[in-house]
């Protein structure tokens, strides 16, 4: 084998080959391949589906427990509302005068209470708007006379 | 005594992923699927448990650093990236947990001329016939660093950016001592006759 000078290509090349005689020796001088018992491939291969099927386990769980999460959210936020609108309504959160509860006082609120009065109907103590302990057709002018003064209705 | 092991029929037929490439294996591995798992097993057992062998000395050893090597690889799953030849990946592990044994076990072996099971009585003088045995002896000889390199490059087929990966050291220091194990094997009049074609 030739020597060649130190920025030679095919020196290069050559001191990183093998002759296909040296390469040969070297892989004969390899151990004998060891004996692997079946029990220790079985192990191994055991461990390997037992890890698959743990994973298996947690890649499933999330798209049912996002979902899932999100609806128990927005029914919890519904209830909530609901109940909120139920408390408010029932705190008299409207206008003495709006007797429908419709946000508006209006000639509608004063045929409310007037009907209702017809219909001897128990009227609940708000509708006193003069104050005389008594709700009766004078409540019924003064709502009238409240909507005529706002134009025809206005917010409750 | 250690015996010769071959795949017998039925084993074989059960690795069906074969034609597959290691890096189709491990996507499939990633996705759970353990037939790639077993197939990716089958087709490195060998390899890793002769390094393990030229590491340790040992059958016996040789087989529990097999072991741990491959429950190492278990424990990347899901989510492993393949990014270059599995042998770079798989070598320092082997080597490291065979390592780590052989301090275990305190059954350290020489590094000189002990890892290779071989007749190691020397050739007669006369004879300019070179013998696998003074070959041997003569590798055996070299410092571990390059005696590796030169297997991982002619034994295990590794290019040298593959080794300079597996062995975390640059690639310069790789053929540094590439370079020097065959200029020690061509200048050795044991092994000289290797040279000539």
């Amino acid at each position: 084998m030739t020597r060649g000078k130190n920025n030679d290509p095919e020196r290069e090349n050559l001191d990183f080959e093998a002759p296909d005689r040296l390469v040969r020796g070297l892989q004969g001088l390899q151990n004998k391949p060891v004996f692997v018992p079946r029990t220790i491939d079985e192990a191994i291969l055991r461990s390997a589906r037992q890890e698959f099927s743990k994973a298996t386990r947690k890649k499933w769980r999330w798209p049912i427990l996002i979902p899932s999460f999100g609806l128990a959210v927005a029914i919890l936020l519904m209830i909530a509302l609901w109940h909120y609108n139920q408390g408010r309504a029932s705190k008299g959160q409207f206008a003495r005068e709006d007797v429908n509860h419709d946000g508006q006082v209006d000639i509608l609120d004063a045929f409310a209470l007037a009907r209702q009065l017809n219909e001897k109907a128990s009227v609940p103590s708000p509708a006193d708007l003069n104050g005389d302990g008594v709700v009766d057709d004078r409540d019924v002018e003064l709502i009238t006379a409240h909507a005529v003064s706002l134009g025809g209705g206005g917010k409750s | 005594m250690v015996q010769t092991l071959w795949l017998d029929a039925r084993v074989a037929q059960q690795h069906k992923s074969e034609d597959q490439t290691d890096l189709e294996l491990i996507d499939a591995i990633n996705r759970g699927d353990h037939a790639a798992f077993e197939a990716l097993y089958f087709r490195y057992r060998d390899w890793v448990i002769g390094l393990a062998q030229r590491f340790t000395g040992d059958p016996d050893t040789a087989l529990d650093v097999m072991q741990e090597t491959f429950l190492y690889v278990l424990r990347k799953f899901p989510g492993f990236k393949l990014t270059a030849n599995l042998k770079t990946f798989l070598y320092p592990a082997v080597r490291n947990l065979a390592i780590a044994s052989r301090q275990k076990t305190q059954r350290a072996q020489s590094t000189e001329g002990e890892l290779f099971e071989i007749d190691r009585t020397p050739a007669p003088a006369e004879t300019e016939r070179v013998s696998l045995a003074d070959l041997g002896i003569v590798v055996g000889l070299l410092p571990e660093e390059q005696r590796e390199t030169l297997l991982l490059r002619f034994v295990d087929g590794l290019s040298l950016a593959e080794i300079a990966e597996a062995s975390g050291v640059p690639l310069g220091t790789v053929k540094s001592r590439l370079h020097n194990a065959l200029k020690t094997l061509r200048e050795d009049e044991r092994t000289r006759e290797f040279f000539n074609q």
